[in-house]
């Protein structure tokens, strides 16, 4: 069976990745007041820490 | 609206990931009992996601916030006062006949605790309703799509449609509740820098206070005289009406919800999920009721973020989402924020499609039409269900489009099925005294005096199709009343009729009544392991939150 942790994890890393990149592509300046920005970079942190409950998860499995 | 690649891109990385899903669960489902029932291996925390996220569908994305404009705080009952109770009351008391009685349905718990004809009467309603909504939710869909995006109807219909048949299809149930809670975070995290945005252009707390009108920041304030509060209720109406009947009656026996614990993986756990689903499900307003509550304080000081009219002039409050999001996103972020909303579209149909195959599967075409066959047998029955619940669901959206006034109609009859469903299966499962024919003519009963009561009375212009002697303040004003007259009358005929008939005896009852059924003691190592302290400890949360904004 699939891990849903990795998945979820996958999908918001790689969504945050899109807005932070998208908003470096438009604008480079004050980066963490833009709401893509800021919001992209909790995406990212969200997905990483699911992706590494998931590694740790397997690990004891 | 205006879109742009960057939006396009989210929504297709979501799609790639909901379709990915159904592709990668396909190995993983090969008999009937995989594909509808998931076999019984889903773990605590998605079954309890998948509880709330059955219900997160885009009556209650969309519905729920433009209720928050409407009626204000006083829509934080839907959660904090009812769903809250009936979910806990549900995972301490129902649960265990549900998942102990063995039953792979609601309505077959009602063949194995009454009989065959109650079962059918459940089912049929039930999987009526659930096209109905399904069918429904795709229409908003592409509603929404061509009113903000200018996207095709008939296009919008097709390829979510689609998607979701191809992912149900493939994975089934189990593809469905995986999906939902990958939906779950997509709308919760989609829309919360919506509400974070929208505090800061109301600024904050105090800018609302300053801005609503205090009738709508109040719970149970105004109470007392239907006509000082926004939602025209009384208490009898509010507390019983919507607190224990309506409430009780859907997450109490709405197998769409119901499901999602069902397939867990032991009874504890099954025990466990709608308690421990609670939990988001009281924070649940934040996501969907204050975006509503902060756009009259906006509005109020930003004339462009005031609502459209409909045709009648009032304001529309069906977009109030649509309009924050169109002001407050830049392109981006708006790609999730209508991702989101995709996908609780996608979700409600989802579930929907899910329930209904199930049901149609086992308590109809097993049932009635072919009772022998193999595993092998009802795993294609239930793929090909999925396929013409899709297809149905699709004409129901067109007719949807054609006929509005049928749709709120047909809206109405079902809520006549599920006010008096929640006091058969009270009785059903407390009290061994009651028969198949009290059951079944109880539900009769409650179910022709709801209508009866709707053609009395009128509410916003519409009722009173009989003669109409009582006009309500309001439309849900006229629903909680409706709905409490009808589990009272059903309890009471279920009662009488089922003195008059003849007992079913103890032997056969079981696993299926409380007074019956050996009780189970586990001992936990911590308190919050208890399902009975974890329900205690929710409603202490509940209990304050009602103070607080009282």
């Amino acid at each position: 069976m699939i891990d849903l942790k990795a998945v979820i994890g996958c999908f918001f890393l790689l969504t945050g990745l899109i807005l932070m990149l998208y908003q470096l592509y438009t604008d480079s300046t004050d980066l963490l007041p833009q709401v893509n920005f800021t919001t992209g970079l909790f995406y990212t942190v969200f997905g990483a820490i699911l992706l590494l409950i998931w590694k740790l998860d397997k690990k004891k499995a | 609206m205006r879109l742009e690649l960057i939006d396009y891109s989210i929504i297709l990385l979501y799609f790639l990931f909901v379709l990915g899903i159904g592709f990668w669960l396909k190995k993983k489902i090969k008999t009937g009992n995989d594909f509808l029932m998931s076999d019984k291996s889903i773990p605590l925390w998605i079954t309890s996601l998948a509880f709330i996220s059955a219900n997160l569908g885009a009556q209650e994305v969309l519905g729920m916030a433009a209720n928050g404009a409407k009626y204000g705080l006083y829509t934080t009952h839907f959660y904090w006062f009812g769903a809250a109770l009936a979910m806990i009351f549900l995972g301490i008391y129902m649960m265990p006949f549900y998942y102990g009685s063995k039953a792979r349905s609601v309505p077959e718990y009602l063949k194995l605790r009454f009989d065959e004809k109650t079962r059918t009467f459940n089912a049929l309603s039930f999987a009526a309703m659930t096209i109905f909504s399904s069918g429904v939710s795709l229409y908003a869909l592409a509603m929404l799509m061509e009113v903000l995006l200018g996207w095709n109807f008939d296009l919008s219909i097709w390829i979510a449609a689609l998607i979701v048949l191809v992912y149900v299809f493939l994975g089934g149930l189990t593809s469905a509740i995986y999906n939902e809670v990958l939906q779950f975070f997509l709308i919760v995290l989609g829309i919360a820098p919506l509400v974070y945005l929208g505090l800061k252009k109301a600024g904050g707390w105090k800018g609302v206070l300053q801005n609503v009108d205090d009738a709508k920041l109040h719970v149970w304030k105004g109470l007392s005289d239907p006509a000082s509060n926004p939602m025209g209720v009384d208490y009898l109406g509010m507390v019983v009406g919507l607190g224990f009947v309506l409430a009780f009656g859907y997450w109490c026996t709405d197998f769409l919800v119901v499901q999602r614990a069902m397939v867990s993986r032991n009874l504890d756990e099954a025990r466990k999920t709608p308690i421990i689903a609670a939990l988001p499900k009281i924070a649940m307003p934040v996501i969907v009721i204050l975006p509503g509550i902060l756009l009259l304080a906006i509005s109020a000081q930003n004339p462009e973020f005031t609502l459209p009219k409909t045709a009648d002039g009032s304001p529309n409050y069906n977009m109030v989402l649509p309009v924050l999001l169109e002001k407050l996103y830049p392109n981006g972020i708006l790609g999730v924020g209508i991702t989101a909303l995709i996908a609780s579209f996608m979700s409600g149909m989802a579930g929907n499609v899910t329930a209904f195959n199930t049901v149609w599967t086992f308590d109809l075409y097993q049932t009635h039409i072919h009772q022998k066959g193999s595993e092998q047998h009802y795993f294609w029955v239930g793929k090909i269900t999925t396929v013409a619940g899709i297809l149905l669901s699709i004409l129901t959206a067109y007719v949807a489009r054609s006929y509005n006034s049928i749709m709120d109609l047909l809206q109405l009859v079902f809520s006549f099925v599920n006010a008096p469903l929640f006091a058969t299966f009270f009785l059903g499962m407390f009290w061994k005294r009651t028969t198949g024919h009290g059951a079944f003519w109880g539900l009769v009963t409650g179910t022709s005096t709801a209508a009866i009561i709707h053609g009395l009375s009128t509410a916003e212009g519409k009722g009173g199709w009989l003669l109409p002697l009582h006009n309500f303040y309001s439309g849900s004003g006229q629903a909680f009343t409706i709905a409490w007259i009808a589990f009272t009358t059903c309890f009471i005929s279920t009662v009488l009729i089922s003195l008059l008939t003849k007992p079913i005896p103890d032997q056969l009852l079981g696993g299926l009544v409380y007074s019956l059924t050996p009780k189970e003691t586990i001992r936990y190592k911590k308190w919050y392991q208890n399902p009975i302290w974890l329900g205690l400890a929710i409603l202490l949360i509940t209990l304050s939150l009602n103070i607080i904004f009282y």
